[in-house]
C-alpha cells in the first residue's frame, strides 16, 4: 500500500503543503491534474528522487521517508520510458537483478518470464533505438517490475502512444495488477486511463490533493 | 470520418479520427525546396572562403615539399666549421668546408690562407680588429667608426687573410685602450723580467713613442704624455703586467692563457701570439671558393678593403655569371656585398692587400650530391624532398615519438579529470559552482605564454629536487599540455554530461544502484561519446599547444622537443624546409586520430 502523510515540498519556485493520501494494497491508484500541478514532484517524492521538507512516506507498511530509492522497493517508470540506450533489453530487464548480484540462471529465467507475458521476447536482444512507444513502454515496465517491487509508479506512460497500442497497454496494465498485485499509483492528464484502470482517484489542484469518485465504481 | 488526400508523390495519409499526417501538398516540390539556387550559392560564398583559405594553406604545403628545391642558408664565417664545430686555429683552412663540398684556395700568387681571430689583433695588425675602438673592441682605423657607411660594430671573430711569413718570432702583446687620454702612474710585473720588454705609448694624436723596459715602474715614477693606448710586449712570455693610471686605478692583463680586462674608461686586449709570425700580404690576391654542386651565393662580407676588391662569381661550366667591383672600405671597415644568384659554382675574390674576408653566405642542398643524384636532377630531388629528410633526421624521429607519448598521456589525464568535473559541474549545484566554472575556463581564455609562465613560477616554490625533475624535462611537457587540453575536455565533458537525462539515473536509483553504480552502469556508457570528443579535442589541443611548452619545458632537441617546437626550432634555423615537413606531419597525424577515432567511436559505440 501507499501512504503520504502531510507532505510538502519545494521544488523551485513550485510548492506542495499537507498533501496526504492512501492507495490500499493491491489496489490502482490514479492522479489527475492539469499539467505542471505538481503530480510528478508527488510521483518522485515517494519514489524518493526529490528531497521533501516535511511529511511522511509509508510504502507497503514501512516507513521509508528516511530510506535511499534504492532501499524502497519501488518500479519507476518514468515519462518517455527512459530506457538506457547503451544495454540491449535483456540486460535492462535484468538489471535490477544484476546489482542485487542474484545468480546469472535466476536473471535469465525471470527475464525470459517478463519478456515473455509483457510481449516483447523478440526484442530481447535489440538495443534501444528504434523500438516503438507501446514497446518501449513495455521495456520499462518490465524493468520496473524485474525485481519484483510492491510499489509501482508510473508517470504519464501512455501519453504519447497512439490509440490502438494505448488499448493494448490497459490490457496489460490490468494484467500487471492481477498478476503482481502491485500498488500503482498512475499520473495522467488523460480522462480514459481514469476510465479504464482506476481503483482510486486523486485530483491535484493548486497544491492540494483531493480524492475523487472513480468512474469504474459509478455505476 | 473525414479522410484526406493530398496530390504528389510523397503524401501520407491516416485514416482514423481525421488526422491528416504529413505535408502532402509538398508533393514532387521536395525538390522545389532546395532549387533555389542563388540562396544557397550565397551561403556557400561565405562560408566557402573559410573552407578554400583551409584548403590552399594544406596545398601550398604540400606543393612547397614537393616542387620546392631545398634551400638551406648556411654561413661560412670561419669561426665553426662543416659540422658546426669551433674551427681550430690550426686547421686547413682549405678543407674546413669539405662538409659543403667547399674548398677554398689561393688561386695566384704567394702566401699561405689563414685564420686569424679579430677580438686578439696584436697592434701591427689593428686594422683588421673588429669590433672598432669606437664599439668597444681592438680595431682601428677611419674606415670602421661609428655612423660611417662601413662602420665595424660587431665582433666577426675569426677571419680569412692571405699572410706571409713576417721573419719575426710570435709577439706577445697586453694593450691598453684608453677611452680618454690617461696620465700613467706605474707599471708593474708579475714576474721579474729576464729580458726587457717593448713599452709603446701612443698618445691622443697618434704619436707612438717606444722604449725598452727592464723592470717594473714604481708608482708615481712613469713620467711621459698622456696615453690614448699602452703596448706591452716582446717576442716571449713575459706572463703579466698591471699598470697604474690616473687616481690610483689599475689595469692587469695575462699574456699566457690572457684574459683581457673590461673596466668602464678602459679596455684590455691580449694579442694572439701566433699573428707576430705573421703578417698580412702587401700585394692583391686572389681566394677562390669552389662548391662541387652549384649553389646560390647571398653575401660576402669584405673587412679592410684598402683599395677595391674584385669579385667574380662563375657556374659550373666554368662562365662567368656575375662580376663586380667593391669600393674600398678604408682602413678597419666592413662592408656587406649582397649578391642573391642562383647557380654558382665558383667565387674569385681578388682581395687588395691587408684585406681580410670575413664571412660567405649561400643556400644550398643540404647535401653534397653524389654521381647518380647529379645525373638524375628530378629524381634526386624527389628522393631527398624536405619530408624524406626529416625522417631521416634523429632529432625528429625522437620529436614525433615524445609527441605521440606525451599526447596520449595527456588525454588519458584529461579525461581522467574532465569526466568526474564535467559530472559534477552538470549535476550537482553546489556552493561556488559558478566560481568553479569560471576558474575551469581560465585556461582557455588566457594566453598560453602566460599560462607556461605561471607554472614556471608556481614550481619556484617547490623544492630544488622536484624542480629539477621537472621543469625543463619530460614531465613538463606533460603537465604544460595538461594544462590546457585538460580545460577543454571538461568543458566537453560538461556538455555532454547536461545532455544525457537525468531520468535514467533516477530509474537507476530506483532499481536499486547507489549513486556510484548509477554512475558506472548508466551515465558513463552514455558518455561514451562524448568521451571520445572530448579525448580528440584534447589530444589535438595537446598536439598543437607551443607557448607554455616553450617556457615551461623549453625547446631541448632530443629532450623536450615535440612537433609544434620541431617547426619553431626548423624556422629558427632558417630550414624551411624542414619545419614544412614537420607541420604536414602534424596535419597528417592529426587527421589520422580524428578518422580513427570516428571509426572506433563508430564501431564501438554504435554512433
Amino acid at each position: 500500500m501507499i501512504r503520504v502523510e502531510k507532505l510538502s515540498v519545494e521544488v523551485g519556485d513550485f510548492s506542495l503543503r499537507d498533501v496526504s493520501l492512501e492507495i490500499p494494497r493491491g489496489s490502482y491508484g490514479m492522479l489527475t491534474g492539469r499539467t505542471g500541478c505538481g503530480k510528478t514532484t508527488i510521483l518522485e517524492s515517494i519514489a524518493g528522487l526529490t528531497p521533501i521538507r516535511s511529511g511522511r512516506i509509508i510504502l507497503a507498511d514501512r516507513d521509508v521517508t528516511r530510506l535511499k530509492p534504492a532501499e524502497r522497493g519501488v518500479g519507476y517508470v518514468p515519462q518517455d520510458g527512459a530506457l538506457f540506450t547503451t544495454m540491449t533489453v535483456r540486460d535492462q530487464l535484468g538489471f535490477a537483478l544484476m546489482i542485487r548480484r542474484r545468480p546469472a540462471k535466476e536473471i535469465a529465467r525471470r527475464v525470459e518470464e517478463l519478456a515473455e507475458w509483457l510481449g516483447i521476447t523478440h526484442l530481447l536482444d535489440r538495443k534501444t533505438a528504434g523500438l516503438s512507444g507501446g514497446e518501449r513502454q513495455r521495456v520499462a515496465i518490465g524493468r520496473a517490475l524485474s525485481f519484483e517491487p510492491q510499489i509501482l509508479l508510473l508517470d504519464e506512460p501512455l501519453s504519447a502512444l497512439d490509440d490502438q497500442t494505448r488499448q493494448q497497454m490497459y490490457k496489460l496494465l490490468e494484467e500487471v495488477q492481477r498478476r503482481t498485485e502491485v500498488t500503482a499509483l498512475h499520473v495522467t492528464h488523460h480522462a480514459e486511463d481514469v476510465a479504464r484502470l482506476a481503483d482510486v482517484v486523486f485530483h491535484v489542484d493548486h497544491g492540494e490533493v483531493r480524492q475523487v469518485d472513480a468512474p469504474r465504481f459509478v455505476s | 470520418m473525414a479522410v484526406a488526400r493530398g496530390i504528389g508523390r510523397g503524401e501520407r495519409v491516416q485514416e482514423g479520427r481525421g488526422i491528416v499526417t504529413s505535408a502532402s501538398l509538398v508533393g514532387d516540390g521536395s525538390k522545389r525546396a532546395w532549387s533555389d539556387p542563388s540562396f544557397f550559392a550565397l551561403l556557400a560564398a561565405i562560408g566557402g572562403t573559410y573552407v578554400l583559405l583551409i584548403v590552399a594553406m594544406l596545398a601550398a604545403d604540400a606543393l612547397y615539399l614537393l616542387t620546392g628545391s631545398p634551400d638551406i642558408p648556411v654561413s661560412v664565417d670561419f669561426d665553426m666549421d662543416a659540422h658546426g664545430k669551433a674551427a681550430s686555429h690550426e686547421a686547413r683552412v682549405s678543407d674546413l668546408y669539405q662538409g659543403y663540398g667547399l674548398t677554398i684556395e689561393l688561386a695566384e700568387g704567394s702566401g699561405s690562407l689563414q685564420l686569424i681571430d679579430t677580438g686578439k689583433v696584436p697592434w701591427q695588425w689593428r686594422h683588421l680588429g673588429t669590433p672598432h675602438v669606437d664599439f668597444g673592441g681592438p680595431g682601428m682605423g677611419k674606415g670602421g667608426v661609428r655612423r660611417q657607411a662601413t662602420q665595424n660594430n660587431a665582433a666577426l671573430g675569426r677571419v680569412l687573410v692571405v699572410t706571409e711569413p713576417s721573419g719575426k718570432e710570435n709577439w706577445y702583446e697586453c694593450r691598453f685602450d684608453f677611452s680618454s687620454p690617461a696620465e700613467l702612474d706605474g707599471l708593474r710585473f708579475s714576474a721579474p723580467l729576464a729580458r726587457p720588454v717593448q713599452l709603446t705609448v701612443v698618445t691622443e694624436d697618434g704619436q707612438e713613442l717606444t722604449r725598452s723596459v727592464a723592470a717594473s715602474i714604481e708608482h708615481d715614477k712613469w713620467q711621459g704624455p698622456s696615453a690614448q693606448h699602452v703596448l706591452v710586449g716582446a717576442p716571449w712570455d713575459f706572463g703579466g703586467v698591471e699598470i697604474e693610471f690616473a687616481s690610483r686605478r689599475r689595469a692587469t692583463a695575462r699574456t699566457s692563457g690572457g684574459t683581457a680586462v673590461r673596466q668602464p674608461s678602459l679596455r684590455t686586449f691580449v694579442a694572439d701570439p701566433k699573428l707576430g709570425r705573421l703578417r698580412p700580404v702587401a700585394a692583391r690576391r686572389v681566394v677562390r671558393f669552389r662548391w662541387t654542386d652549384a649553389v646560390a651565393l647571398d653575401e660576402v662580407t669584405l673587412l679592410n678593403c684598402l683599395e677595391p676588391a674584385i669579385v667574380t662569381l662563375r657556374d659550373t661550366g666554368g662562365e662567368t655569371v656575375h662580376r663586380e667591383k667593391i669600393s674600398a672600405t678604408g682602413p678597419n671597415g666592413v662592408r656587406e656585398v649582397v649578391f642573391e644568384k642562383r647557380g654558382v659554382a665558383e667565387v674569385a675574390i681578388e682581395l687588395p692587400p691587408e684585406a681580410a674576408i670575413a664571412e660567405l653566405r649561400f643556400r644550398w642542398s643540404g647535401k653534397v650530391l653524389s654521381d647518380w643524384e647529379r645525373r638524375h636532377p628530378r629524381l634526386a630531388r624527389w628522393a631527398s624532398n624536405p619530408l624524406v629528410t626529416a625522417f631521416g633526421k634523429p632529432e625528429i624521429r625522437y620529436s614525433i615519438k615524445l609527441t605521440l607519448i606525451a599526447c596520449t598521456i595527456t588525454t588519458i589525464l584529461s579525461l581522467w579529470v574532465a569526466v568526474p568535473v564535467g559530472y559534477l559541474l552538470s549535476r550537482y549545484r553546489f556552493p561556488l559552482h559558478n566560481l568553479i566554472d569560471a576558474i575551469l575556463d581560465i585556461p582557455i581564455v588566457l594566453p598560453p605564454l602566460v599560462v607556461g609562465l605561471s607554472l614556471l613560477i608556481l614550481f619556484q616554490f617547490f623544492p630544488r629536487s622536484v624542480q629539477s625533475a621537472v621543469v625543463y624535462e619530460i614531465p613538463a611537457v606533460i603537465l604544460a599540455q595538461f594544462a590546457v587540453a585538460c580545460a577543454f575536455a571538461v568543458r566537453s565533458m560538461r556538455g555532454s554530461f547536461l545532455q544525457i537525462d537525468r531520468r535514467r539515473e533516477q530509474v537507476a536509483l530506483t532499481l536499486g544502484c547507489t549513486r556510484a553504480q548509477a554512475f558506472f552502469y548508466v551515465v558513463l556508457p552514455e558518455a561514451g561519446r562524448g568521451m571520445l570528443t572530448a579525448g580528440t579535442l584534447a589530444w589535438a589541443r595537446a598536439l598543437g599547444e607551443f607557448g607554455p611548452l616553450l617556457v615551461f619545458a623549453g625547446a631541448t632537441r632530443m629532450k623536450t622537443e615535440v612537433l609544434s617546437t620541431t617547426v619553431f626550432l626548423e624556422l629558427s634555423v632558417g630550414d624551411l624546409g624542414a619545419a614544412v615537413a614537420v607541420s604536414l606531419i602534424m596535419v597528417a597525424s592529426a587527421i589520422v586520430v580524428l578518422i580513427l577515432a570516428r571509426m572506433w567511436g563508430s564501431r564501438v559505440l554504435s554512433i
